[in-house]
């Protein structure tokens, strides 16, 4: 239906002369179209945006495996990054890294930790980076479309069980001048990847698969992923 | 003799009026440190340079915030921030501290770092060095965490910056609940009026705390904490002490004499000597330690003591002016000499009581031309009638001897600077506590390298570092930011031979390594520019001087300039086994910053050059005794001082374990008491007379007032009073014998 009636619209075009209308046609014409094809692709899935942020925010607790790239401007060649990803709505994110080193990282909404094998957690120093992972990062895995429309531009994508999910910085937000945007897509209630893009030279590409939720976190994985005290008091 | 009496209460009264306008809590000390001499060698000036203007102006805290409680460490800076005494706040779990110089470090990164990095690369071939600047950074790169730097890379390369700030940001400080603090004080830390505003603030934030977050813990320790206790203890203590020995001395007297006369004697000249004492230590000291009025306290048993002579001694006044005299000239001999101590406290002490003894003496004399002398044996009528004991010579000699041979073999000298401190193992534990929070290893000794000027402290700190076998343990290494100068001097050669090879070298790695090498245009313009300027005349001097006075917060412990007689110094904390450890305070200009150690050393200094002193005087004392006594009772009197001491020192060797300087200066005080019992002993005896009342009442007040002082808390203090007691009691019981009941 849509297709048929852009066939009729530009038959109407090739008899409209003056470029004001003709511009004008034009923009009816994309808006149209734009709006018919997100209708007829939501029709055709299952989810909405409020649905999946709804489904993808009701685990509060998801241990994942991810596969990290940076792309860096001063390097032509990516960094690549393995580990199993670990949210916990209290505990915060915690990437515990198997592949080139064993490092854990935990982003909590107040600093970021990071420890070694065998040696304590210590609080990361305070830069643009880790401030930029703790705003960006706890943000957008919270799912939570209140607090991303506080600082994004939301657009979203369904195609069947398939989605992404554009996130542009509102120009007067904070995370304005520490991201240039986000992608995050997935498939149905699991997200894929998410690619942070710092500017067009510098960006984190990371795939996520084997995602499933948490009832309890072992005692050690509080201890080691989330540098939990143990009962009998130990530390990492 | 009445009207110079009057003339010299006069004077009194107007010293006491004087006295009386003295702003005390200024002028009293409670701080250790001041019992240092002034004119020390220079390890000890330094250690009390660096307790007083570095360590005493830190307080040390540990916030507990379980879950990181929303909100917790915005209230505690705020509440931080409004106290008034709090001048800087430093959050030693990050390094914030660091940043807020990150300008300072950034732009002289090349200065600082670069020849520590030089030095790092054995082949000084600019390729090689280059390929393993690359690969370096390739590893570097491969680190999780290294995304924190990536914004920094592209100006730094050979990565001086994350490596130097790794060793500025001390390693696992604090836990993921814990925020470890250090915050600097305004003002004087050893003000009472700030350590009062501290406390009020610190409590006032510890109840707000609780009351928002339950879970919430605030603990605070610092030298500032520790002088303000040991100054409220001392205090009390000291109040406590005067009230109770003043209340027994009256109390025995009444109780053995029941008479106002003596009782009003002996307040008038105990009141006249500490009169007479507190003014010449407030006209010749600005700052006067509490302690030197407590071990002045020992001045109360001499007053007593004359006050009792003057009071009973009825007839004329030659009758006893004789022993009075001599008694004093000795004492007074004898206490001189602590005006040539080393320690300040023992030189305070010398001057309260030889102008004590002094304003005591005139005071006697003027309160006996107005009050008419007892009959001494009306006075003793309500003594009880004790003869006394006739022990055999050939008895009593040997088996003193034998206690004394006895007691030598386990006598040993100890010399604990704590002991001078009121004891608060409250905040000791806490202060574990909380240092084992913010240090990685609270056991470790921290070092002072110290030198006349920069180069020289540098230099020697090369040679301690290479003595040093295995890691450091010392968190912050702020040597690996000032470059050896000799080091430097090496690298400007290099830069000359080289030319441009390097740069081009690493550019080159940079390139084949799959890196954007323009990216890294930062990086070339700012070595450009160091090269040009690295070869000036007195780089390293500026650089250093700019470096000192760009720290502050923790780092600004870590060194210190050189200006004038203030040496300057670095700090390394070393956790290695003693004799290592004594092996580097064997280099010159090494200090051991934990004082104990040191500070003990020169205690034991003291206290073999008090016993010099000592022995000075009481050969003075004897040649003053030989001069006028004859032969037979110049040894008599002398065997039972020597005697009384010997079997009092026997007897606290054989009760507690180790003597010290204060069971030394209370020998010293018993010996002159006990010699004035001897002379008024030996007076009666010259004139067949009964033992005098007053050596029993002397005796017993004195060793009544002493007996007090060993119930302090203060282990000084408490030696002090137990040494006296014993000496006086032996002593009098020696004279009774030998002296005076012999015939």
């Amino acid at each position: 239906m849509a297709a048929a009636a852009s066939v009729a619209l530009a038959q109407v075009y090739s008899e409209v002369e003056g470029l004001v209308i003709r511009v004008l046609l034009c923009a009816c014409l994309l808006v149209w179209s734009g709006a018919v094809s997100l209708s007829a692709e939501e029709e055709r899935s299952p989810w909405d945006l409020d649905a999946l942020l709804q489904s993808l925010s009701s685990a509060s607790a998801v241990e994942s495996e991810f596969r990290e790239s940076r792309h860096r401007g001063f390097r032509r060649v990516p960094a690549d990054f393995r580990g199993t990803m670990r949210w916990d709505a209290e505990l915060g994110l915690s990437l515990s890294y198997s592949e080139p080193r064993t490092q854990v990282m935990l982003i909590r909404s107040d600093a970021v930790f990071q420890s070694q094998r065998g040696r304590s957690p210590r609080r990361m120093p305070s830069s643009e980076e880790s401030d930029f992972l703790r705003a960006i990062l706890l943000d957008v895995f919270r799912f939570d479309r209140a607090v991303w429309e506080a600082s994004f531009d939301i657009v979203a994508e369904f195609d069947e069980d398939r989605w992404s999910i554009l996130l542009n910085p509102l120009e007067d937000s904070e995370v304005a001048g520490m991201v240039e945007r986000i992608e995050i897509s997935g498939e149905a209630d699991a997200v894929r990847q998410l690619e942070i893009w710092r500017d067009e030279r510098s960006r984190v590409e990371i795939e996520i698969r084997d995602s499933r939720t948490v009832e309890q976190w072992p005692e050690s994985v509080l201890r080691e992923a989330f540098f939990r005290e143990t009962e009998d008091g130990e530390e990492p | 003799m009445k009207r110079l009496s009057l003339v010299w209460f006069l004077c009194l009264a107007a010293v006491a009026v004087g006295l009386a306008f003295v702003s005390w809590s200024e002028r009293l000390s409670a701080n250790v440190g001041d019992l240092l001499p002034e004119g020390e060698a220079v390890e000890g000036r330094l250690v009390r340079s660096w307790v007083q203007s570095k360590q005493a102006g830190i307080v040390w805290a540990v916030l507990h915030a379980p879950d990181q409680a929303d909100g917790l460490w915005s209230f505690v800076e705020s509440e931080l921030g409004e106290m008034s005494v709090i001048e800087g706040v430093y959050r030693l779990d990050e390094t914030a501290w660091v940043e807020d110089q990150a300008e300072f470090w950034w732009r002289q990164r090349l200065g600082l770092r670069f020849p520590q990095w030089w030095e790092g690369h054995a082949e000084k071939d600019p390729q090689s060095m280059a390929r393993a600047a690359v690969e370096d950074l390739d590893q570097f790169l491969a680190e999780p965490d290294a995304f924190v730097w990536d914004e920094l890379i592209p100006g730094d390369p050979l990565l001086l910056i994350p490596s130097g700030l790794s060793v500025l940001q001390s390693e696992a400080i604090g836990g993921t609940d814990t925020i470890p603090l250090m915050l600097t004080l305004r003002g004087d830390p050893l003000d009472p009026v700030v350590q009062e505003a501290l406390t009020d603030g610190m409590e006032a934030l510890r109840i707000s705390l609780q009351n928002e977050w339950a879970e919430a813990d605030w603990r605070y320790s610092g030298v500032v904490r520790f002088a303000q206790a040991n100054r409220q203890g001392i205090s009390a203590e000291v109040g406590r002490l005067n009230v109770a020995i003043f209340v027994s001395v009256l109390a025995l007297m009444f109780l053995l004499v029941r008479s106002l006369k003596p009782l009003l004697a002996v307040a008038v000249v105990v009141a006249g000597s500490v009169v007479c004492g507190a003014g010449a230590v407030i006209v010749l000291y600005d700052q006067i330690h509490v302690l030197a009025l407590v071990l002045g306290a020992i001045l109360a048993g001499i007053a007593a003591d004359y006050a009792i002579h003057t009071i009973t001694g009825k007839g004329a006044l030659k009758g006893i002016l004789f022993p009075l005299l001599l008694g004093f000239a000795s004492t007074a001999i004898g206490f001189s000499l602590f005006l040539a101590a080393p320690l300040p406290l023992l030189q305070q002490t010398g001057v309260f009581v030889l102008s004590g003894l002094a304003g005591a003496l005139l005071t006697a004399l003027s309160v006996r031309a107005w009050l008419q002398p007892a009959d001494a044996a009306l006075l003793g009528r309500h003594l009880p009638v004790i003869k006394a004991p006739r022990l055999p010579v050939f008895v009593t000699v040997p088996a003193i001897v034998m206690l004394v041979l006895l007691a030598a073999s386990r006598m040993e000298w100890t010399d604990d600077l704590r002991m001078l401190e009121y004891p608060t193992p409250e905040l000791y534990a806490l202060e574990a506590d909380i240092q084992a929070q913010i240090h990685t290893a609270p056991d470790a000794e921290v070092l002072l390298v110290t030198g006349r000027d920069w180069r020289e402290a540098r230099e020697r700190l090369s040679e301690v570092l290479q003595r040093l076998d295995g890691p450091l343990d010392s968190a912050i290494k702020i040597w690996e930011w000032i470059p050896d100068p000799a080091l430097l001097g090496d690298l400007e050669a290099w830069l000359e031979r080289e030319g441009d090879a390097f740069a081009e070298a690493l550019a080159c790695e940079l390139d084949r390594a799959d890196f954007e090498v323009q990216a890294f245009e930062p990086f070339f313009e700012d070595w450009r520019q160091w090269r040009a300027s690295v070869s000036e005349p007195n780089y390293w001097d500026r650089l250093v001087a700019e470096t000192s006075a760009a720290l502050s917060g923790p780092l600004m412990l870590l060194f210190s300039a050189g200006d004038g007689e203030q040496p300057a110094w670095f700090t390394l904390s070393v956790d290695k086994a003693p004799e290592q450890l004594a092996q580097l305070e064997a280099l010159p200009g090494v200090v051991r910053h934990s004082q104990l150690t040191h500070l003990n050393t020169l205690f034991a200094e003291y206290r073999s050059s008090l016993m010099g002193l000592i022995l000075v005087a009481a050969a003075v004392m004897a040649a003053v005794l030989f001069a006028f006594l004859r032969v037979r009772e110049f040894f008599l009197v002398l065997g039972v001082v020597c005697g009384a001491v010997s079997i009092s020192f026997a007897m606290l060797s054989l009760w507690r374990s180790g003597l010290d300087l204060f069971d030394l200066m209370g020998a010293f005080l018993g010996a002159c008491l006990i010699l004035d019992y001897s002379l008024f002993a030996l007076n009666a005896r010259r004139h067949q007379r009964p033992m005098p009342v007053s050596i029993h009442l002397s005796a017993v007040t004195t060793a009544s007032s002493f007996l007090w002082l060993s119930s302090s808390s203060v282990a000084a203090v408490q030696h002090l009073g137990q040494t006296v007691s014993v000496c006086v009691l032996v002593g009098w019981l020696l004279t009774w014998i030998f002296v005076h009941g012999k015939d």
